[in-house]
């Protein structure tokens, strides 16, 4: 497909959906950092790919400088490129589709994050909580490997989705590679759907 | 105040306490632990409130996901008692199987870290973590064999570590347990994976971090320092942390028992949480990539008259218990033709590659000692498990 998209990652500093703006800009910057490691440059250009094998072509665009002490507080890399991918994912999940973010596990486990319409957190008005109609689950690799493949990492991450299949909601499996770059954008339904 | 408010109320007070959990989040990877403690306090609270907003409608979707939140929040703050109030209320509804699964699993956690306060053990202790991927440990269980190997492994990686620390000769290693206690936890479902923790022997009064404060926090640090050099491929780097030969062979074959074999282990993960904050590494060199690492034959390990050949040869049998191992590190092993091979071990391999094997069949690599002619003699340079008859 001749067709790219252009996505700028700044958007991510204004917060998506029930996920705090403090949560997306740290993703941001996690985002830059991954980039920047695997020298690559704003308007980078990345294949999006299905289970189909569709691809299409995303370019992320972003005009920040990368300071010494943005790159220098993210040590912890495991942390670094969940955060990156989580921040790549929820911009593709909101470019993409109709869901956005209305809920996350950072308290407990489960899922990453529980997807709902765009407009359920306006609907729910705080008189009770957003209704989880999706579920997103990510994952982030700096540089593919042998054992650390992309296709081993989507059928991982497939695999920890089915554990919320009692949801009875469509399951996104996003899972980035930043040194190609590379999106792998999945959705499967449980089983009785 | 009726159902409505209380829903309304429940809302409110689970949006605080997300804030409240965002602001923990931040302290830690600032590395403020107090602020941390301070922040999982004030949202473990909100977020209770907030679950018990909901205690007249057990059945809404969110009530076992709201209960499950603030008994983490709670364990995450040494709440242990409250921890498993919430859990019981929070399966006194009605979970389904995956947030029951969850609930009991944070059960089990709060119990241990119980224990360990009672028992005077520092409950957020530094910890090593290693995690296991692949086909033989995906589920959670692990062969008897891999499990026991295992856990020597990161036994000798302790000692061994603490010993070079210590500045002791590799010959006089002393046990672990002299001075310290080492503690394994239980595997956690669903991926395999164990934490150690390491204790100074001692008087509980007296149970505090090691007088010798720096040896103590370095071990774990080391040790994965260690292993990120190594699978960078920086082996001069990895070898100048060892200054020493003996530490530094031992090392690359507890690395290469440990490595993933690409087969039914395919990763293996290694974390440090020292003082709160972690540190992960994936080790994924493989066997293979660390067999191709060059180690000169060490002093003292074979007769000085022999010849070591360049050539390497694989031979297959049973590793024979007689004359096990002596002083000239020597093992005898018998092949399915009947010959009998002499095997000369490095020192640095006797203990942790080559004892566990004892009785086995296995396979070896080595190269031959010779003097004028060859011989039924060979330098070890890897040894393996094989399954062949």
């Amino acid at each position: 497909m001749s067709n790219t998209i252009p996505i700028n990652l700044e958007l991510l500093n204004n917060g998506i959906g029930a996920y705090s703006r403090r949560r997306c800009s740290s993703a941001y910057e996690a985002a830059l950092v991954c980039f920047d490691k695997v020298c690559h440059q704003p308007g980078v250009k990345c294949e999006v790919i299905d289970r189909t094998e569709t691809k299409l072509y995303v370019t992320f665009n972003w005009n920040e400088t990368l300071t010494p002490s943005i790159r220098s507080s993210w040590n912890n890399y495991s942390d670094l490129h969940k955060s990156a991918a989580e921040g790549i994912a929820l911009l593709m999940i909101v470019e993409f589709t109709d869901y956005t973010v209305v809920g996350s596990s950072q308290i407990g486990t489960g899922v990453d994050f529980f997807l709902g319409a765009k407009n359920s957190i306006t609907l729910s008005e705080e008189n009770d909580f957003p209704k989880h109609t999706a579920r997103l689950e990510v994952s982030g690799i700096l540089r593919k490997s042998q054992s650390n493949s992309i296709r081993k990492r989507v059928n991982d991450k497939i695999e920890q989705s089915k554990k919320s299949d009692y949801e009875g909601t469509p399951a996104y499996v996003i899972v980035v590679e930043f040194s190609t770059p590379i999106v792998n954008f999945t959705k499967r339904f449980p089983p009785n759907e | 105040m009726n159902d409505k408010e209380k829903l309304k109320q429940s809302v409110k007070l689970h949006k605080e306490a997300t804030e409240l959990a965002d602001d923990a989040f931040f302290a830690r990877r600032e590395g403020d632990e107090e602020a941390y403690l301070k922040f999982t306090k004030e949202a473990y609270l909100k977020e209770s409130e907030s679950a018990s907003m909901l205690r007249h409608d057990t059945s809404h979707p969110m009530y076992a996901i709201l209960h499950r939140s603030a008994a983490t929040l709670a364990y995450r703050c040494d709440e242990y008692r409250a921890a498993e109030q919430l859990i019981a209320y929070g399966l006194a509804g009605d979970p389904n199987e995956r947030l029951r699964e969850e609930l009991y699993e944070l059960l089990d956690k709060v119990k241990h870290s119980k224990w360990l306060r009672e028992n005077n053990m520092p409950v957020s202790g530094d910890e090593f973590i290693l995690s296991l991927q692949g086909i033989e440990a995906d589920v959670g269980w692990l062969e008897h064999q891999s499990f026991t190997k295992l856990i020597s492994m990161v036994y000798y990686l302790i000692r061994n570590t603490l010993g070079l620390v210590k500045n002791h000769d590799y010959q006089k290693l002393p046990q672990l347990n002299n001075s310290y206690r080492m503690l394994v936890n239980t595997p956690v479902k669903g991926s395999f994976r164990i934490g150690v923790k390491l204790f100074q022997s001692v008087q509980p009064q007296e149970q505090t971090r090691l007088p010798n404060v720096t040896a103590y926090d370095d071990v774990f640090s080391r040790i994965l320092g260690n292993f990120e050099e190594l699978n960078n491929g920086n082996i001069e780097a990895l070898r100048e942390n060892f200054n020493n030969d003996k530490y530094f062979h031992n090392f690359i074959g507890l690395a290469k028992e440990l490595a993933p074999d690409g087969e039914r282990i395919t990763a293996v993960s290694m974390e440090t949480k020292i003082e709160g904050a972690r540190k992960i590494l994936m080790f994924d060199r493989t066997k293979e990539e660390i067999n191709q690492i060059n180690l000169p034959p060490e002093e003292n390990t074979f007769t000085e008259d022999f010849n070591i050949s360049k050539e390497t040869e694989t031979i297959t049998g049973v590793l024979q218990y007689a004359n096990a191992m002596d002083d000239n590190k020597e093992v005898k092993l018998l092949c399915d033709d009947g010959s009998r091979w002499i095997i000369v071990v490095r020192e640095s391999f006797a203990e942790h590659v080559v004892k566990p094997y004892f009785g086995d069949r296995v396979t070896i690599v080595g190269r031959h000692m010779f003097q004028h002619r060859k011989s039924r003699r060979l330098y070890l340079d890897d040894i393996r498990g094989s399954e062949e008859n």
